[in-house]
């Protein structure tokens, strides 16, 4: 999880270009993040714009929303935005969210290793006839992770959602992001993890 | 999302974060992300590098950018125009702002301030079947930091010039020199890749390169439209993909 220190349009090469205020902040979406990252802020807080929620404040807010039916709650205040949701991450863009602000609740339980806790059931036996195949667009090298270590993009039975990153193919140092096009479920990966990929080349069998 | 808007219009300013990188990948997930937006951060706990290495720098002493482009108007064969488009934004910085000599362009995508590595840059890009959605562009570039661990590969602009800089001005000055070449990726990006070329490191000079544990010596001679080198060897020129080689440069 990121707190903004700031979020401001600058009056940078066309100072008569500076976004209405409503565009100043965007909260920082963590919700897809598998292992959220505490905050830790590290800034005195002089270096921070003055018009901001205080830890108070936002402790307040949490446990308001924790104690009622509300699923998400946003308020602006100045140029800052806070957004809390029960049950998930806490999305906020102010600067003072420190990791001594005890809040988050979703901190202390991490909600994206609940939410992936159903274990899927052998996939049962699927006609291989109407199954769509996701093809490599470029030359490169084929990824099923983020990097060595990390969690796989996708294994043989989970469902996919259209927009879904499946693997990465990476081609003269470019990360290219392979997104799925289609909902459904991944029947097959067709491609070893490291390995040279052609263009074209199928990489993973889905069913619609 | 629309290519309507200067690089830089917004800029959100992190203390810390995992990777800019990744924080904007959260941002175009998330639907909230502007085409040019800018993300800059104190410190990244976990900056990328190639696939899986981590970018080290020190908190608050260097540039650390994503800066977020949409891409749907251009085919994925126009992939590594980006690539130079980032490195010559960079690489101009260096030059006309702040006075650097001997810079240059390391294939495929460091700068060089003569022999060290100032900066280096990781393109993601996210493609939904032949559809080029959009690229993230992260840059770290080494201003204040004036020790490095391994102090013979790496530089920073205060070390080149002797300056301490502020980061937010270089900030600043990197997103008019992006703004200033991003119209030739649409108008002219050959042109683009005639200045990469222009600025390699090690332009027509003789290198070493390993490939496949196997030493070669060789005439570098440029970068093509797709990325791959170009090494003359033995009068015969030849095209590498990154990877397929190690270029040897002690």
């Amino acid at each position: 999880m990121a707190t903004a220190k700031k979020a401001n349009s600058k009056p940078v090469a066309k100072p008569s270009k500076n976004v209405p205020a409503s565009k100043k902040i965007s909260p920082t979406p963590n919700k897809v993040s598998p292992a959220p990252n505490k905050v830790s802020v590290t800034k005195p807080a002089e270096k921070l714009p003055s018009p901001i929620f205080n830890i108070g404040e936002i402790n307040d807010l949490i446990n308001a929303v924790n104690h009622s039916n509300v699923n998400e709650l946003k308020l602006e205040k100045g140029d800052f935005k806070i957004t809390i949701r029960q049950g998930g991450t806490v999305i906020t863009t102010t600067n003072q969210v420190t990791q001594s602000a005890p809040a988050a609740p979703s901190v202390a339980a991490p909600a994206p290793q609940a939410a992936a806790a159903p274990v899927a059931p052998p996939p049962p036996p699927v006609a291989t006839d109407n199954l769509i195949t996701i093809k490599s667009p470029m030359i490169g090298t084929f990824y099923r992770s983020s990097g060595p270590g990390k969690p796989l993009f996708v294994n043989v039975g989970d469902e996919i959602r259209e927009g879904q990153v499946l693997c990465i193919v990476e081609a003269m140092k470019l990360f290219n992001e392979i997104e799925s096009e289609i909902s459904g479920k991944i029947v097959k990966i067709l491609a070893d993890d490291a390995s040279p990929v052609e263009y074209d080349q199928p990489l993973f069998l889905v069913q619609p | 999302m629309r290519r309507n808007s200067t690089i830089g219009d917004v800029i959100i300013e992190l203390i810390e974060i995992d990777s800019t990188n990744n924080y904007a990948m959260r941002l175009l997930n998330e639907g909230m992300a502007e085409h040019g937006m800018a993300i800059r951060a104190d410190f990244q706990s976990n900056g990328k590098g190639q696939h899986g290495n981590v970018w080290h720098a020190e908190e608050c002493k260097n540039l650390l950018l994503s800066v977020i482009l949409d891409t749907h108007s251009f085919s994925l064969d126009k992939l590594f125009y980006f690539n130079a488009f980032s490195c010559i934004c960079i690489a101009d910085l260096l030059m006309s702002v702040y006075n650097l000599r001997d810079i240059s362009i390391k294939w495929p995508n460091d700068i060089y301030a003569g022999d060290k590595k100032i900066a280096g840059i990781l393109i993601e890009n996210n493609i939904r079947g032949t559809t080029w959605t959009n690229a993230i562009i992260g840059i770290g570039l080494n201003v204040n930091q004036t020790h490095f661990t391994d102090l013979h590969r790496a530089t920073s602009i205060a070390i080149e010039s002797a300056l301490t800089v502020k980061i937010n001005l270089v900030l600043e000055n990197l997103l008019k020199s992006m703004n200033k070449f991003i119209h030739q990726l649409d108008t002219n990006p050959e042109e683009l890749l005639k200045m990469y070329n222009a600025s390699l490191y090690k332009l027509n000079k003789q290198i070493s390169f390993s490939k496949n544990s196997e030493m070669y010596t060789g005439k570098l001679v440029g970068v093509n439209e797709s990325g791959q080198i170009e090494i003359e060897v033995k009068n015969n020129i030849q095209k590498f993909k990154h990877k397929e080689i190690e270029l040897i440069l002690e």
